[in-house]
């Protein structure tokens, strides 16, 4: 089992959406750690976890949707839905509302389940 | 052998030599009569500077009294884009003021071109002038007033479209030290403070060939974006505003009317608004995926993790919560959000 966690390994702030808007952006995370991980489980037929406590405050919708959202439109909605799983003691909902993101990836605009 | 001195040539040349000596003497003299002539400058243009004073409503709001305080903000603003003029800020009638309003006038003067003078007063009622004090308007000011008491507020500017989520944390983490603010609410705050200082308020992209006149004008007047907290009555207090061309002249605006094939003025302002935060609005970019930030805002506000979200932008203002948005007589040149915190209510959740 292939594991990132968030806090530990990226930020404890997640940022905006895009690098050139901050530090600490989805696109950062998806091009540094998502992606990587998810291509190493393709290849191995693993599963990526990522762990999603551990953060100051909580995850702007932005960075959420273009990381994992992100992933999806470059990998497909549904390998990964299959190949994603997500642990949040501290907000279960994440799990609800990062899936929500993947399935509208390809959506514009896109919704929020907030 | 003869001597060069005594030839035809030799007196020829030093005629030559003393013609033009002469020319250039009579040049020099020229030039140095012209200097005389030319009128001295003053050695300062400060004591021929015009001071206007502007006198503050009781009301220095821009959610309870919007009209009164835009008048005032737009006068400010007017007089700072004019190059030479002192401006005394008279708050002698101030009775009550909210953090935006505070926050609107630091950005005006911040983000002025022409750095003209700005001095002023605190309110004579001498609790409104103690709050005023403490609110962090002072903050980086050359000149603040001697006796400012431990800051209650917190400033911070950005100037360009860059955030830091630092700046989010920092705001989030002064309320908490200062009012109790739920964990599910301070969440929220922090995504709003990164949602909006990297929405793209001004999100109109033009063809390439403006790109550079573009550049040069954000250069000369750059779009800003102020952001503070206010802590008063266990109620923290955050504000947002960007100076920029608002929500309603966004490029997303201006497509949605083009679609939908109606006038702004037929369509109605309100009604855009309410489109704004309905997310039907897409994004500026119109890349997959996008105009989530206003959406989401709404729902925060509906769901109480932002309590009392209000807007406003160029002339039309009101709560998200219940997209009850109405037009107000002054213009707001960009957009800005207000919402709260509050203890009370956060506990019965």
């Amino acid at each position: 089992m292939i594991e990132i966690n968030i806090a530990r390994e990226f930020t404890p702030l997640p940022g905006p959406r895009y690098r050139e808007q901050g530090s600490g952006s989805g696109q950062q995370f998806l091009e540094k750690h998502l992606r990587p991980a998810f291509l190493k489980a393709k290849e191995t037929n693993d599963q990526v976890t990522i762990q999603l406590d551990g953060v100051k405050y909580g995850y702007p919708t932005s960075f959420l949707e273009e990381a994992f959202g992100g992933l999806a439109r470059e990998f497909g909605i549904e390998e990964v839905q299959n190949l994603l799983h997500f642990e949040s003691v501290a907000e279960p909902m994440l799990d609800f509302e990062i899936r929500h993101y993947i399935k509208h990836a390809k959506d514009t605009p896109g919704t929020s389940p907030r | 052998m003869k001597r060069l001195w005594s030839t035809y040539e030799f007196t020829l040349r030093q005629e030559r030599r003393r013609r033009k000596l002469g020319q250039r003497r009579h040049h020099a003299q020229e030039r140095q009569r012209a200097l005389r002539k030319r009128p001295t400058r003053p050695r300062s243009t400060r004591s021929r500077q015009q001071e206007s004073s502007l006198r503050a409503p009781e009301t220095l709001s821009l959610f309870d009294e919007p009209n009164e305080t835009l008048k005032y903000c737009n006068t400010l603003r007017r007089y700072l884009n004019q190059r030479g003029i002192k401006i005394f800020l008279d708050l002698g009638d101030v009775q009550h003021f909210t953090s935006d309003a505070l926050l609107l006038i630091r950005a005006i003067i911040d983000s002025s071109v022409y750095h003209n003078q700005v001095s002023g007063n605190l309110p004579r009622d001498p609790t409104v002038a103690s709050e005023f004090k403490a609110s962090g308007f002072f903050a980086g000011f050359a000149n603040p007033p001697s006796d400012l008491p431990p800051a209650k507020g917190l400033i911070q500017k950005r100037s360009s479209d860059k955030v830091l989520a630092e700046i989010a944390a920092e705001l989030v983490n002064f309320a908490e030290e200062h009012v109790p603010v739920s964990k599910e609410r301070a969440n929220a705050c922090y995504r709003t403070l990164v949602m909006t200082n990297t929405h793209n308020h001004a999100g109109d992209r033009k063809p390439a060939g403006r790109q550079k006149r573009q550049k040069q004008q954000k250069r000369r007047f750059p779009q800003k974006w102020f952001v503070s907290v206010y802590c008063r009555d266990q109620t923290a207090y955050f504000s947002f505003i960007d100076l920029g061309i608002g929500i309603l002249n966004s490029k997303p605006a201006k497509d949605t009317l083009q679609r939908t094939g109606v006038s702004l003025l037929s369509y109605g302002r309100t009604l855009l608004l309410k489109d704004a935060f309905n997310g039907t609005f897409g994004s500026a970019t119109g890349r997959l995926g996008r105009g989530l930030g206003l959406p989401t805002m709404k729902q925060d506000a509906e769901n109480g993790k932002l309590p009392d979200l209000r807007v406003l932008t160029s002339d039309v203002g009101g709560s998200v919560a219940d997209l009850d948005f109405r037009a107000v007589a002054h213009s707001l040149r960009g957009t800005t959000f207000r919402w709260c915190t509050r203890p009370e209510e956060s506990n019965n959740d």
